[in-house]
C-alpha cells in the first residue's frame, strides 16, 4: 500500500479495483498452470492456455473516504463486500487497481482469527497490539484498558483455547478498538457478544464514531445502515451498482429486493403459510432483522411470556399481548378497515441504560416490510416502575391493509433505535375485505360526485 | 523526534520475534516433565549414539592439532572416546542449528494458514522465529559445553569471546534458507519429503563425525561447499585450540551468507502475494 499521493482528507481510496479468483478442478490443474500455458505458446496442439475458470468477485470498483466519514457497504450475499473489506484491511490482494490506506485500521471482520491459541489472553493482546503497530509502552498503557473493557479478567492468564465464543470475541473486540483506530472496518454487526457487552460494544462504536473515526460498515441492516451513514454503497455482482448519499441508495436497494422477493415468493408459492423466513430466508428483509435472531413465539394468552430463556442483561421483551377489537384471539382475523388490533408489550430494562424504545413491523408473506412504527419516531417518552418494567401498547384502529396474511415482530431498541436489545415474532394476522378491491393498503379516502 | 515507519517497522518485527521465539521455545518443552532439560539431553543422547559407532566400533581417531594448546592436554582427565565425543558435540551442535531450520521453515506458513488469510501478518517474521528458537538452542548447547570444559580441567581461553560474532554467517545463512524454504514450501508441499535426505547429507558432507584431514586434499576443498565446513572447523579452533577465528574466511561466509539472506527475503516477498490463494 502506497502512503503517498492520497490528498489530505482522504484516508481511504479504491481505485477501480478488481479481484479475480482462480478456481482449479484439482490441484493437478494448479501445477498444469505453471507449466502448459507456455509449452502451448510454443505448440499449440500440445496442452492449453488455462486451467481454471475465473471467478470475479470484485470489478472495477472506487470508493473514497473522507476523514470522519461513515460510510455503507451494502448488497446481497455474494455481492463482494467481504471481498472489498479485506482488500481495505490488506487482508486480501487485488488483482488489479490500487488501495491506499492512511493509518491505522481496526477491523472487526473476524474477531479473535489473528488469535494464537496456546498463548494466554494476555499475550494475545500484547502480540494483536504490535501488530496493530502499538509500541511497547503503548501497549504497557493500554493492556489494563482492554482487560477490563473485556470484563475476563479471571481468565486473561489462561490459553485462550480455553475460552468460550463469547469471551474470544470479547477480548477480540476490546483490543481491535482500544488501540485508537483511524478507521474501523465493521462486517454485519454493530455490537458483539450478548447482553451486557453487546451494548457496551455498541456504546464504544458510537463514541468511536463521535471521536471522528472513519467507518466502514458492511451490513445486511439497511436500517442501520440509513440511521448511521452518511454515503453508502451498494454492490452487486462485484460491481457498484449505486452510491451515493446513504438514504437514496438505502431506497434504491429496498426496491429491488423487494422485487427480488416477490419474484421469489412466486416461486415458492405453493409452500402456504410458510412465512417471510421460509421462503425468503436469505434475503431477510425486515428492517431490525439479522443482526439478532428473532425467537418465535405462539400467541396464546392476553400477555404471554417471551424472552425467559432470552437474552440475560439489560433489556429483554417480558410478554407482549395480542388484541383484535379489544378481545384476546386464538387466530387473529381481522376485517380491512373495520377490526381494530392492538400490541401491547411488556418489556425490562436495567436502571443503567437510558429506557429503550420499541418498534411494531409487519410483513408479508415474502418477507417484505408493509409498515413499521416506534415510539421513538413517534416521539412518546416512555418511563420504567421501580423493578425497571416499563408497559406500553400500540392500537392501529380500522386496519388499512388489505386481504392477506400477515406477520407481526416487535423489537426492543436502544434510546437512539440503532441498538437491538431484543426480539420478537409474535404471531400472525389474516385480513379479510368485503370487496374485490386489489393491492396491499386501503388509503384513507373521500369520493365526490 | 518522528521515527522513520523503517524504524517503526523494524521495533515491531523485532518485537513479534521476540514474544513468538520465547513461545515457541516454551511450548516445545510444554507438558514434559523435565522440560527445558530436554534441549541438552536430546544432543547429550545423539552424542552418545554416534561416539559408540565411530569412536567405540569404527576407531576413528581424532589426532588433528588444533593449534599449540592442544586438545591432547585434556588427555589426561579425558578418554579418547571421551575427546571424540566433545569434538563431536561441537559439529553435531552447529550442524544440529542448521538443520533445526531446514526440517521446520517448510511448514512454518502452512501451519499458521489464519495469519495469512484473516489478519495483516507480518508474514517474514514467521521463518525467523524459526531461526531464533535454533539460535536459543545453540546458545544453551554452547553454554553448557564450555562449562563442561571448564569442570573437566581445560583452560577457558579468551577467544571464545569471539563465538557469538563467530556464528553470525550461519545465523544468517539461517535466515536465508528459511525464508527459502518457508516459501517455496507452501507451493511445493514435496519439497519437505526431500529435507531429511538434505539433513543428512550436510551431517555426512562436513567434517563432523571425521576429521577433515581423512579425505584427500581435493576432497577437502569440496566438502567447503558445505557452509557447515568451515564453521565447524572454525569453531574447534576457537574453542580447543584457544585461536582467534580466521577472519577473512569469516568475512567471505558472511558476505555470501548476506547475498542469500537478501534473496530469500526477496522471493518470500514475492511469493507471500501468492500464499493465501493456495493455503
Amino acid at each position: 500500500m502506497s502512503y503517498d499521493a492520497v490528498p489530505e482528507d482522504l484516508v481511504v481510496r479504491v481505485l477501480s479495483v478488481s479481484k479475480c479468483y482462480q478456481m482449479y478442478a484439482n490441484p493437478k490443474d494448479r501445477l498444469k498452470q505453471f507449466f502448459m500455458p507456455r509449452l502451448h505458446q510454443h505448440v499449440p496442439m500440445m496442452g492449453r492456455s488455462k486451467y481454471y475458470q475465473e471467478f470475479w468477485s470484485l470489478r472495477d470498483v472506487s470508493l473514497s473516504l473522507k476523514r470522519g466519514e461513515v460510510m455503507g457497504v451494502i448488497g446481497v450475499n455474494g455481492a463482494g463486500k467481504s471481498s472489498l473489506l479485506q482488500m481495505i484491511c490488506g487482508v486480501l490482494n487485488s488483482t488489479s487497481g490500487d488501495v491506499q490506506v492512511k493509518g491505522r485500521v481496526a477491523a472487526l471482520l473476524e474477531l479473535g482469527a489473528g488469535f494464537n491459541p496456546e498463548f494466554t489472553g494476555r499475550e494475545n493482546i500484547s502480540l494483536n497490539a504490535t501488530l496493530l503497530g502499538l509500541t511497547g509502552e503503548e501497549i504497557a498503557v493500554k493492556t489494563p484498558e482492554i482487560i477490563a473493557f473485556s470484563g475476563i479478567e479471571e481468565f486473561i492468564d489462561q490459553p485462550v483455547k480455553t475460552y468460550s465464543s463469547g469471551m474470544y470475541v470479547r477480548l477480540a473486540f476490546a483490543i481491535a478498538t482500544s488501540v485508537e483506530p483511524d478507521i474501523l472496518v465493521i462486517d454485519e454487526a454493530l455490537s458483539v457478544g450478548d447482553g451486557a457487552f453487546a451494548r457496551k460494544s455498541f456504546d464504544r462504536i458510537m463514541a468511536l464514531k463521535a471521536q471522528g473515526v472513519t467507518i466502514l460498515f458492511c451490513s445486511h441492516n439497511i436500517y442501520q445502515v440509513e440511521a448511521l451513514c452518511q454515503n453508502a454503497i451498494w454492490l452487486h455482482q462485484g460491481r457498484v451498482k449505486e452510491s451515493g448519499a446513504a438514504r437514496g441508495v438505502c431506497q434504491a436497494y429496498n426496491e429491488f429486493l423487494d422485487q427480488m422477493s416477490v419474484a421469489q415468493s412466486e416461486a415458492s408459492s405453493q409452500f402456504e403459510g410458510s412465512f417471510s423466513k421460509g421462503s425468503a430466508s436469505h434475503l431477510s428483509l425486515a428492517p431490525w432483522d439479522r443482526a439478532q435472531e428473532s425467537q418465535e413465539v405462539n400467541v396464546k394468552d392476553t400477555l404471554l411470556s417471551v424472552g425467559l430463556e432470552g437474552p440475560k442483561g439489560i433489556a429483554r421483551i417480558e410478554a407482549v399481548g395480542l388484541k383484535v377489537d379489544g378481545q384476546v384471539r386464538e387466530v387473529l382475523l381481522l376485517e380491512s378497515e373495520q377490526s381494530e388490533l392492538e400490541v401491547s408489550i411488556q418489556f425490562m430494562s436495567s436502571k443503567d441504560v437510558p429506557i429503550p424504545n420499541v418498534a411494531v413491523i409487519i410483513t408479508d408473506r415474502a418477507g417484505r416490510n408493509v409498515s413499521s412504527c416506534s415510539n421513538f419516531y413517534d416521539k412518546l417518552v416512555l418511563a420504567r416502575n421501580s423493578q425497571g418494567q416499563t408497559q406500553v401498547s400500540v392500537r392501529f384502529p380500522k386496519m388499512p391493509l388489505l386481504r392477506g396474511r400477515y406477520g407481526i415482530s416487535v423489537f426492543l431498541l436502544c434510546e437512539r433505535a440503532i441498538h437491538i436489545y431484543d426480539s420478537a415474532n409474535v404471531g400472525e394476522m389474516e385480513v379479510s375485505q368485503r370487496g374485490l378491491e386489489l393491492g396491499v393498503v386501503a388509503l384513507p379516502r373521500h369520493w365526490s360526485a | 523526534m518522528q521515527e522513520t515507519p523503517f524504524l517503526t517497522g523494524l521495533k515491531a518485527f523485532w518485537r513479534l520475534l521476540w514474544q513468538l521465539g520465547c513461545r515457541d521455545i516454551q511450548t516445545r518443552y510444554k507438558g514434559s516433565v523435565l522440560g527445558l532439560l530436554w534441549s541438552l539431553i536430546n544432543p547429550v543422547l545423539t552424542v552418545v549414539l554416534y561416539t559408540f559407532l565411530f569412536s567405540v566400533v569404527f576407531h576413528t581417531q581424532w589426532e588433528e592439532d588444533f593449534g599449540p594448546k592442544d586438545i591432547k592436554a585434556l588427555a589426561s582427565t579425558s578418554s579418547s572416546h571421551g575427546q571424540y565425543a566433545l569434538i563431536l558435540f561441537t559439529g553435531l551442535m552447529l550442524h544440529s542449528f542448521l538443520a533445526d531450520i531446514i526440517q521446520r521453515a517448510g511448514q512454518v506458513i502452512t501451519q499458521q494458514a489464519n495469519l495469512v488469510k484473516k489478519v495483516v501478518f507480518p508474514l517474514h517474521v514467521l521463518p525467523a522465529v524459526v531461526v531464533f528458537a535454533s539460535l536459543f538452542q545453540i546458545t544453551v548447547s554452547a553454554i553448557v559445553l564450555l562449562l563442561a570444559l571448564v569442570v573437566s580441567g581445560q583452560t577457558a581461553y579468551v577467544s571464545w569471546l569471539s563465538l557469538p560474532l563467530l556464528i553470525l554467517p550461519l545465523v544468517i545463512l539461517g535466515l536465508g534458507v528459511a525464508w527459502l524454504l518457508g516459501a517455496l514450501g507452501v507451493f511445493l508441499r514435496d519439497l519437505n519429503q526431500l529435507m531429511g535426505w538434505l539433513v543428512t547429507a550436510l551431517l555426512f558432507s562436513a567434517p563432523i563425525l571425521y576429521p577433515l584431514k581423512t579425505v584427500s586434499q581435493k576432497m577437502g576443498t569440496y566438502l567447503y561447499l558445505n557452509p557447515l565446513t568451515y564453521m565447524v572447523e572454525d569453531w574447534r579452533h576457537v574453542i580447543y585450540g584457544g585461536n582467534w577465528p580466521n577472519w577473512g574466511q569469516w568475512f567471505t561466509y558472511l558476505s555470501l551468507s548476506l547475498v542469500l539472506a537478501v534473496f530469500g527475503y526477496a522471493v518470500f516477498g514475492k511469493m507471500k502475494k501468492g500464499f493465501a490463494d493456495v493455503l
